[in-house]
């Protein structure tokens, strides 16, 4: 009884912070809201570039191994929604890796919340809003209506995979002093490999993108599900998002008994 | 009545593991495949006790594991090995726990939203301390009050002086009602008067709280005016641990007297006694005390000249440190 | 004269401390070029020409079009920097040309960008699709056309630059010039993908001859498309040469006005 009690407490108090934490980052969009407007307005305009590319790709050829220009658009769809949502709730998930290397877990080891959700929500990336907005009205257009319930579904699993793997890459300043470029350049590259039709890739890099860097459960497979629903590849995706989500965190908290603070000094000789 | 000690380090060791490399792109390859490992032990077997209500002065040398050390203290950092305990938690097993007992301020690393008035940082700090509404209401006023910063509290951080910042950043950190403070560098960069002020808040709040301070400065003003007892480490070794006063008797051997004549100084010869400057109606001289008393020197010069003015100064505490610093 | 090549000169070593840099920027394009021939391969399964490209020509044709556009060194970020903070005026204080000082600096990086990412791409390829039917007297003629792209590229991108006299973060707009070249300036997909009427439109546009003139010359050559293009690039470099000079003299002007 007192135990539940207790938890009913905590999730209270978390409940509390987060909504502190919303409210301190909305202020700071008003402080901020020209760079806020404007990176969020770029966002969309970047993603406005590319289904141009894509209109002009499919005009021209209507057919890239079974996509069409709707699929591509659906896969559009997933990757800003949930890159967006990402961004959006845990705006530090790009971070990590720079968060870690240069000791500033100090400040959030010190504070009595726990630490990896901490780091994750208290920044806000603002070019995400711009990705998540252009994501549902793209949705709207696209997307039929009777299959918005699954592709709501689709967006979590898919951005609890990218949040996943940007924890792992994160995390390994934990393990190697910096993974900072290792981040950027894992991010960047499984966010570009998720912006282009899964089909036209095959055999060994097929089973590349759907282990290692899983950019297909990202995109390929959400798109494919829309396409034609099939409970194997659905729980699948499931499975894989809970693994890479488990491994993240044991990485993680692995990690912080190896952190090393500020005071790592990589000698130059 | 005996205080009780809130914090007992115990044998206290931490070594880093420090990876070699040569410059330029082939290097970071070479030390990819066989990294060049070297250790150094940054703390070395550290032992200390202090109690609560004391303000200890926590100093070294850059590099010297004075940080690495209160890392450890707050549960940032494991430990090689040894024992910690602060206000009863083993700090990196309950680190969440302690954390609801320390407080803690960097003066080079601010933790109040930069953008956003002090308020609404310490809105966000009642709640990641779950503190209770009414409590947290009552505590903010009261140190509002004394801390003088009514009219700060709804200006964006930034338009803050310094001083004023470091008062909200004191503030923040004391809003939980920590047993244990942790100041690090609370004056840097600001003026004297701001000092000053800093200081009295520090030292009414001790007083008041029992609060227990540990502090780390370049300043020795801080430390000659907060602190009793100083622990200075160096090398990762504690080399003194003591009263600040004595420190000055263990290391002051010299004093410095400056003297202004009515008639023009003649120069003299005397044991212990050296001639630093000498011009016609003024001398300084630094005398060594083991060979000779201030008294002694004075009733002699006194006997020797016309005196208008006499000045004496000891040795400032910074140089004596610097004589522990260069200590091997 | 001899200055400005001293200071490539120096850049041009001091790049070499940024091969880490390089590195990741390589893997990167690598990467794009990787998917861009799957997504070829798809597209051409059995067919043996599109408009007028083979497969192979079509990836060369990415590499060249990506290998210019990308290797473009990030100026236009440190000119907004440097008017923001005010750091200009010092500069303008120095013996040489603002503007030529940026060109020798950028350009010389921009070589080394450029050749090694095109190396890197064609052992890629290479290995990939294979070769494709080069004529080998056009080098000449394609390091000119080369050359003015990138120098068209510089003024119009430094004309961006000193905006940042006027606007606070001109390196957006250098963002969008970049996705510009991406689409229309024909980096991605050659103007034989378009639409009839959008290639003509992107075609006249100054885009289109920094990034798909040259990669086009590159995988087939010929001497009237030369001259075209040649004629062309002159033409847009010197009015975007005067676009930056008037620029820029207004604003060293509102410089001494409002003392940065």
């Amino acid at each position: 009884m007192v135990a539940k009690k207790n938890s009913q407490n905590s999730i209270k108090k978390t409940a509390k912070f987060m909504l502190e934490y919303f409210k301190i980052n909305l202020q700071s969009i008003m402080e901020y809201r020209i760079s806020f407007i404007t990176q969020a307005s770029f966002m969309f305009v970047n993603d406005i570039f590319w289904v141009i590319f894509w209109a002009i790709f499919f005009n021209k050829f209507p057919s890239i191994n079974n996509w069409v220009f709707t699929d591509i658009m659906a896969m559009f769809v997933v990757i800003t929604c949930a890159w967006g949502l990402v961004g959006t709730v845990f705006g530090n998930f790009k971070n990590t890796a720079e968060i870690i290397r240069d000791g500033q877990l100090d400040f959030y080891l010190a504070l009595p919340k726990e630490e990896l959700s901490h780091i994750l929500i208290s920044k806000l990336k603002f070019d995400a809003f711009g990705d998540l907005l252009f994501g549902i009205i793209l949705a709207i257009i696209f997307v039929p209506f009777a299959k918005l319930p699954l592709l709501l579904v689709l967006v979590l699993v898919s951005s609890i995979i990218i949040l996943g793997f940007a924890i792992i890459l994160g995390s390994l300043s934990f393990y190697m002093g910096s993974s900072v470029e290792v981040a950027n350049q894992g991010l960047m590259g499984i966010l570009t490999l998720a912006s282009y039709p899964f089909s036209v890739f095959s055999g060994f890099t097929r089973i590349f993108l759907l282990t290692l860097i899983p950019a297909g459960f990202i995109t390929g497979v959400p798109v494919e599900l829309l396409k034609l629903f099939d409970w194997k590849w659905f729980l699948l995706m499931l499975a894989f998002a809970g693994i890479v989500l488990g491994i993240s965190l044991i990485i993680f908290k692995k990690g912080v008994k190896r952190y090393e603070s500020g005071n790592l000094i990589n000698a130059r000789i | 009545m005996k205080e009780r000690d809130v914090i007992e380090v115990n044998h206290l060791n931490k070594t880093f593991k420090i990876k070699h490399k040569a410059a330029g792109f082939l290097g970071s390859v070479k030390s990819l495949f066989k990294p060049n490992i070297t250790e150094i032990k940054a703390v070395d077997n550290i032992s200390f006790n202090i109690k609560q209500g004391e303000i200890v002065a926590f100093i070294g040398p850059n590099g010297a594991g004075k940080s690495t050390t209160i890392k450890i203290l707050t549960g940032i950092l494991f430990p090689t090995s040894g024992q910690v305990k602060i206000a009863g938690f083993v700090p990196w097993e309950e680190r969440t726990k302690l954390s609801y007992k320390i407080g803690s301020v960097f003066g080079q690393k601010p933790q109040l939203w930069y953008h956003l008035p002090a308020i609404d940082t310490f809105n966000l700090f009642s709640k990641i301390y779950e503190l209770d509404e009414r409590e947290y209401k009552s505590r903010l006023n009261y140190l509002v009050k004394i801390f003088e910063i009514n009219d700060l509290l709804d200006i964006p951080v930034r338009r803050l002086s310094l001083g004023q910042r470091m008062k909200c950043e004191i503030v923040a950190s004391l809003l939980h009602r920590p047993e244990i403070l942790l100041l690090d560098e609370p004056t840097i960069g600001l003026d004297i008067i701001a000092k000053q002020k800093i200081r009295e808040l520090i030292r009414e709040l001790n007083k008041k709280e029992k609060v227990t301070i540990l502090l780390t400065s370049h300043d020795t003003q801080d430390i000659e005016n907060l602190c009793k007892r100083i622990i200075i480490i160096n090398h990762g070794r504690i080399v003194y641990d003591g009263e600040v006063e004595s420190l000055n008797k263990e290391y002051l051997k010299s004093k410095i007297i400056s003297v202004k004549f009515e008639n023009p100084f003649k120069s003299f010869s005397l044991s212990g006694v050296k001639i630093l400057k000498s011009e016609e109606y003024f001398a300084s001289f630094e005398i060594d005390l083991t060979k000779i008393s201030v008294k002694e020197f004075i009733d002699f010069i006194i006997k020797k000249c016309s005196i208008l003015d006499i000045n004496i100064s000891g040795t400032p505490i910074e140089e004596v440190i610097t004589k522990i610093y260069q200590q091997k | 004269m001899k200055k400005y090549f001293e200071i490539a000169k120096i850049n041009f070593l001091n790049s070499f401390a940024y091969f880490g840099e390089f590195f990741f920027h390589a893997i990167f394009i690598l990467l794009i070029l990787f998917i861009f021939t799957n997504m070829w391969k798809a597209v051409y399964s059995g067919k043996e020409l599109i408009e007028g490209f083979t497969l192979s020509m079509m990836i060369w044709y990415l590499l060249m079009a990506e290998s210019i556009v990308t290797s473009s060194p990030g100026f236009v970020k440190e000119v907004n920097t440097e008017v923001q903070n005010g750091e200009i005026a010092y500069k303008l204080n120095k013996p040489y040309n603002y503007i030529l000082y940026h060109f020798a600096k950028s350009f010389s990086r921009r070589i080394i960008n450029f050749t090694l990412t095109f190396i890197l791409g064609a052992v890629l390829i290479y290995f990939l699709i294979g070769g494709f039917d080069f004529k080998i007297y056009s080098l000449f003629f394609l390091v000119l056309i080369l050359f003015l792209a990138m120098t068209l590229d510089f003024f119009i991108s430094m004309s961006i630059a000193l905006l940042s006299f006027w606007l606070e973060d001109s390196n957006s707009l250098r963002w969008i010039y970049d996705k510009l070249l991406f689409t229309i300036g024909g980096m991605l997909v050659p103007l034989e993908i378009f639409p009839t009427w959008l290639a003509k439109i992107a075609g006249v546009l100054p885009f289109s001859f920094i990034a798909y003139s040259p990669a086009k010359l590159f995988v087939r050559f010929s001497f009237v498309d030369f001259f075209n293009v040649f004629a062309i690039q002159i033409s847009y470099i010197i009015i975007f040469g005067c676009i930056t000079w008037i620029i820029y003299k207004r604003g060293v002007r509102r410089l001494n006005v409002n003392g940065g």
